[in-house]
């Protein structure tokens, strides 16, 4: 049986700025004692929580945020940042565009992939969130 | 299941989570995110590894797993443990009853 788990984030820069994020990847989600749902985002190294399913976009939406504010406030850049969790440029145009993928071929972890929850979200305006350098 | 019983485990107020991460003296960042408060801690190590989400929804509250998770990952352990202690009266795996 042949499985595709796509992961891929999608950057755009304007004068080296980020402008924008697309992005689709897996994550998993636990029912807390509390009744929140806990969710985990190992392909940004990120936790974060929500109130069930319908707050659970809103939730990764921040986290997304909140890793490109500080990969580019206090890191090495998102793209960089993100080569460090494993993720690998398969498509670079000018300064503008890059494309990131973080696809395994190990049929296991394609398999374990595959019970996480896929979440796609674009993210808009960055540029106007980070502060001007 | 009762309160007192050892399967309860106890778990920890976001103020209080917060206060423990700004205390660890490493927080060199603070900042929200709609709900979210961002905290970056000055380590030299790919972002990933020191950045810290607190969502402020519902109780306002994180259960154990997470909040125990949360600080392993940070070292945060020691601190954690002891106000579990303090506050929760919850230590070595039980809660404290007074004889």
């Amino acid at each position: 049986m042949e499985q595709n788990v796509n992961i891929l984030i999608e950057i755009t820069r304007e004068d080296h700025r980020l402008v924008s994020v697309k992005t689709i990847m897996p994550t998993w989600n636990r029912l807390g004692a509390d009744g929140k749902t806990y969710i985990s985002i190992p392909f940004l190294g990120l936790e974060t929580c929500s109130l069930g399913d319908n707050d659970t976009d809103k939730a990764f939406e921040e986290a997304l945020t909140a890793f490109c504010i500080v990969a580019e406030k206090h890191g090495l850049g998102l793209e960089s940042e993100l080569e460090f969790l494993g993720w690998t440029l398969v498509e670079k145009r000018d300064d503008t565009l890059s494309l990131l993928s973080n696809n395994s071929t190990n049929e296991s972890i394609v398999a374990a992939l595959s019970t996480g929850d896929t979440r796609a979200i674009q993210l808009n305006h960055l540029d106007s969130i980070l502060e001007p350098v | 299941m009762t309160q007192n019983s050892d399967d309860y485990y106890p778990s920890i107020d976001l103020e209080s989570l917060c206060e423990l991460i700004r205390n660890s003296g490493k927080v060199i960042d603070e900042f929200k995110v709609g709900d979210t408060t961002v905290f970056t801690l000055g380590e030299k190590v790919s972002i990933a590894k020191r950045t810290i989400l607190i969502r402020w929804v519902g109780d306002n509250c994180y259960d154990f797993n997470q909040a125990t998770s949360l600080a392993y990952k940070y070292k945060l352990m020691p601190a954690l443990l002891q106000w579990f202690e303090e506050h929760k009266l919850w230590k070595d795996g039980a809660y404290i009853v007074n004889q």
